[in-house]
């Protein structure tokens, strides 16, 4: 694959025909680069990405993002982007799944619904380019407020879009990763899940990276399931978040993983579930500890194979 | 210090409760040290530390001034920590001004004394001239315990210090008296046997850990800081936070000092002796 890598104030091209994209500009007939990064070119259209910039929100991202203030009628959330998020209080869901219009009351409650300084799941609704308002919205059973478990805070540019961003890990742990480079760990709801130890899981070829990524997404709509159960009992408790029972295997793997995502983080390595689970698995064989992950020699031997992968 | 939310806090106070911290370590592990000593050449003595994701470094100069009046024949060291606007955001404009002065208070306190370094040895002239060491921390980057980092960068850095050979000589002028600064080659090293290094234990909900990290901070409801030196001497004490601390647990915690001491001192010496190797080989700043 060709790629071609620029650095500030490198000449692209000196086409005539190319159309400027972000972050090139036009000098003494050549087309230049602005930023450290990676070209790309849609037929006369040249652009170069960033290699490492904030997070630039688009439509349909899944994020996580902390309240940081309670307004009159939505929330202010910090996505790490360059503006600050707003969810609207007609955006979330109502305890009991009504659909209804949001009165006076509601607004008066809404700190039962999210206060300052917690964290939620959400998805960009829209974005306006005009006042820079990013809107996002909770309307499903895969977002809303996260509770027990932990946040981790990785590049955004190290996290692709895929097609499902709310995941299982076979080793039972509830992984989040928002497009934002926020990411949560934690133990999803139910235990009907199929839990299989990451030692039995071998990842070399493409058929079993294949039922790896079936039984993923198998374990994540289950448990998408068991949250909406969540919904239908009781006023509030939705959002008022029982403590979830988590027992000491399952806070290890949380640590496995959260020690895996910041090993690949620090070698500026993709985070998506093969690789989490290739770096798991290694540190499994190499009988490295959690706490021992996230020494600088051990990230090295543990990211060896998810390099080998990305060639 | 940051904000997290309470769901993110009853997930780490559960954890303690298994003796598990949020990177898996237990309660009285220290994360990964990293060291490096010499990276500033224009200085005496210098050092890079890093615990975990807090970076630390510190620049340490020597020179000749007055003594205290009432030190005639001492030296001394002048210790001024600084938390860089860029290291966290609470650090941005005079935010950062209370810690600055709460951790140059500390270092001075436990520092400057003669039970941490010869003072005497610092001497030229009785009541007339005497070295000064002028020790500047700079946080780069803060992920928690910064009392620990900064006690243990300027341990490093005073192992590191050069003070050059001096000769008092007749001046020109009748009755005065001149000093002759020799070359570095012929310089001398600081007897850093005693220097005391901190180590924090954070109070969450009863239970006590070491090393915490910036989110742990947040759910602490007191800190404790203890000074400990090689020979297993508790050398001071420092409080910190909104609740008190019971006796027993607080006698348990400096019985708990003098055991993790001698550990860290071990990675401390390890590393400083592998940097010391490279010592006529001065390299250009590493970072």
């Amino acid at each position: 694959m060709n790629v071609q890598v620029v650095n500030l104030g490198e000449v692209i091209t000196n086409e005539n025909e190319s159309i400027r994209g972000h972050g090139t500009f036009q000098k003494d007939g050549n087309l230049v680069s602005s930023v450290a990064g990676i070209v790309h070119r849609v037929n006369k259209l040249v652009s170069v990405k960033p290699l490492r910039s904030r997070y630039h929100p688009e439509v349909g991202d899944v994020v996580v993002g902390r309240i940081t203030e309670v307004l009159r009628n939505n929330w202010k959330v910090d996505i790490g982007a360059r503006h600050d998020a707003f969810l609207g209080l007609s955006a979330i869901i109502l305890p009991g799944g009504v659909q209804r219009r949001r009165t006076s009351t509601d607004e008066m409650n809404m700190r039962n619904f999210y206060k300052e300084d917690e964290l939620i799941s959400a998805e960009i609704q829209k974005i306006n380019y005009e006042t820079f308002k990013i809107s996002l919205h909770t309307r499903s059973f895969k977002y809303g407020k996260l509770s027990d478990g932990q946040f981790v805070t990785v590049p955004p540019m190290l996290i692709k879009r895929s097609k499902s961003h709310y995941l299982v890990l076979p080793n039972g742990v509830l992984l989040i990763l928002g497009c934002n480079g926020f990411i949560w760990l934690s133990i999803p709801e139910e235990s009907e899940l199929k839990i299989k130890k990451i030692s039995n899981w071998f990842i070399s070829t493409t058929t079993e990276l294949q039922e790896l990524e079936d039984e993923i997404n198998e374990n994540s709509n289950k448990s998408i399931k068991d949250k909406n159960m969540d919904l239908e009992t009781n006023n509030f408790d939705f959002y008022k978040k029982k403590e979830k029972m988590i027992t000491k295997e399952q806070r290890l793997e949380i640590c496995r993983v959260r020690n895996a995502v910041l090993a690949l983080s620090n070698s500026f390595l993709p985070i998506y579930p093969t690789s989490i689970m290739l770096v798991c698995k290694k540190s499994i064989e190499e009988n490295i500890n959690p706490k021992e992950m996230i020494k600088q020699k051990n990230m090295i031997i543990l990211t060896s194979e998810v390099k080998e992968l990305i060639k | 210090m940051k904000n997290i939310s309470g769901f993110e806090r009853r997930f780490i106070v559960s954890g303690l409760k298994e003796n598990i911290r949020s990177d898996g370590r237990e309660m009285f592990d220290y994360r990964d040290i990293t060291l490096q000593t010499g990276n500033l050449p224009q200085t005496n003595g210098s050092s890079l530390f890093k615990l975990g994701n807090t970076h630390i470094i510190t620049g340490v100069k020597v020179e000749i001034g007055e003594p205290l009046k009432d030190h005639p024949n001492e030296g001394r060291l002048e210790i001024s920590v600084e938390c860089c606007p860029s290291a966290s955001p609470e650090f941005e404009g005079r935010g950062a001004e209370d810690l600055n002065s709460e951790l140059s208070g500390a270092m001075n306190k436990i520092m400057n004394t003669n039970s941490a370094l010869d003072l005497k040895s610092l001497c030229i002239l009785e009541r007339k001239k005497c070295w000064i060491i002028y020790i500047d921390v700079l946080v780069l980057d803060s992920d928690g315990n910064l009392f620990d980092s900064v006690s243990m960068g300027i341990h490093a850095a005073l192992s590191d210090v050069r003070i050059p050979k001096i000769r008092v000589v007749p001046g020109d002028k009748v009755g005065d008296l001149e000093i002759e600064v020799f070359g570095e080659e012929e310089s001398r090293s600081l007897d850093t046997s005693k220097v005391p290094i901190c180590i924090t234990f954070a109070q969450i909900d009863g239970y006590n850990i070491v090393d915490p990290t910036i989110q742990e901070e947040s759910c602490m409801s007191s800190r404790v800081t203890i000074a400990v030196n090689k020979d297993q001497n508790i050398c001071g004490m420092m409080m910190g936070g909104t609740s008190g601390i019971d006796t027993q647990v607080l006698i348990q915690l400096t019985q708990l000092s003098i055991k993790i001491g001698p550990g860290l001192y071990k990675a401390l010496d390890y590393m400083t002796k592998q940097n010391t190797t490279k010592l006529n080989q001065k390299n250009n700043l590493i970072i």
